[in-house]
C-alpha cells in the first residue's frame, strides 16, 4: 500500500476543469478514490446503449494490459517518453471507462514527477486494473447484446 | 449530412465519437495524421476532429499541413485532447485550432455545440 500512497500523492491545482470522475484533486490524504465510476458507464450507455458500453469496456480491458506491458518494455530500455505516452493514452481511456484509480496513476506517470518510481507505479496499474475489472463484472455484468 | 473527419489513434475514442456523431453526421475515421491528410481531398470533410497526441506526426503538425493547403486553409479543425491543463486551451487555439475539446467526453453537448457553431460559421 505504500506505493499506492506514493502514486496518489500529487497536487493538481493547475487543472482547468474537472469532470465528475476527475480524481486529480485527491491526494494520499483523501484516499477514497473509487475503483469504478458508475456514472461514466451510464454515460457510455447514453452515448450508444449497452452495446457501446460493452464494446468499449471489453476493448479497454483487452488493451490496457498490453499498454502497460509496452510501458515496461520502454522503461527497461530507458525510454521514459514512451512510458509517458502510454500513460497519456491510458489516462484518456480510463477516464472515459470510469476507472478513476487507473486514471489517477496515469496522470502521475504522465506528469514525469521526479519523485515517482515508475516500475512500482506500473505494478499499481496492474492491480488497479484488476480491481476495476472485478468491480465492472459485479456492478455492470455483461448484457446479452445482439 | 455534413461530413466530419476524425483523426484519432485511440480506437475506443473513435468508437465513442462514431456513436455520438454518427446519427447526425457522416463520420470518417483515420488512426494517424498522414492517413487523414491523404484522405482530405477525397472525403472533403466540413470539419475535422483532430487528436493532439498522435504517434509520429502529432496533431499540431497535422494542422500545419492542413493550413498550408489552400483548399483546406479555412477548414474548421477542433483539437481533441486529454491535455487539460490551464494553459492548453490557449496554446492550441494559438496554434490555429478553431476550438478545443477535452477527453474524456463527459457532456456530449459541448462537442455537438462546438461542431454546430463552427459549421454555422462556415455557412455564414
Amino acid at each position: 500500500m505504500q506505493s499506492v500512497a506514493r502514486v496518489l500523492s500529487i497536487d493538481y491545482s493547475s487543472c482547468v476543469t474537472r469532470s465528475p470522475h476527475d480524481t486529480s484533486h485527491m491526494t494520499m490524504n483523501t484516499p477514497e478514490i473509487a475503483v469504478g465510476d458508475p456514472d461514466a458507464l451510464r454515460r457510455l450507455e447514453r452515448f450508444g446503449g449497452l452495446k457501446l458500453r460493452e464494446e468499449l469496456t471489453t476493448l479497454f480491458l483487452k488493451e490496457a494490459p498490453a499498454r502497460i506491458a509496452t510501458a515496461r518494455i520502454a522503461l527497461a530500455g530507458g525510454d521514459i517518453e514512451a512510458v509517458r505516452a502510454m500513460a497519456h493514452m491510458l489516462k484518456s481511456s480510463a477516464g472515459q471507462m470510469g476507472a478513476p484509480r487507473v486514471e489517477h496513476i496515469c496522470v502521475r506517470l504522465e506528469s514525469a514527477d521526479p519523485s515517482l518510481e515508475i516500475a512500482p507505479a506500473l505494478l499499481e496499474l496492474d492491480e488497479e486494473l484488476a480491481r476495476y475489472r472485478a468491480w465492472l463484472e459485479n456492478a455492470f455484468p455483461s448484457p446479452d447484446v445482439p | 449530412m455534413k461530413r466530419i473527419m476524425i483523426i484519432e489513434d485511440n480506437v475506443d475514442n473513435r468508437l465513442l465519437l462514431g456513436a455520438i456523431l454518427g446519427d447526425a453526421y457522416t463520420v470518417t475515421e483515420h488512426a494517424n495524421g498522414p492517413d487523414g491528410l491523404a484522405a482530405l481531398a477525397a472525403e472533403r470533410p466540413e470539419i475535422v476532429l483532430l487528436d493532439i497526441s498522435l504517434p509520429g506526426m502529432d496533431g499540431v503538425e497535422v494542422l500545419r499541413h492542413i493550413r498550408a493547403d489552400p483548399m483546406f486553409r479555412h477548414l474548421p479543425v477542433i483539437a481533441f485532447t486529454a491535455h487539460a491543463m490551464s494553459s492548453d486551451r490557449a496554446k492550441y487555439l494559438a496554434h490555429g485550432f478553431d476550438d478545443y475539446i477535452t477527453k474524456p467526453i463527459v457532456d456530449e453537448t459541448i462537442l455537438l455545440g462546438s461542431i454546430s457553431k463552427l459549421l454555422d460559421r462556415v455557412a455564414a
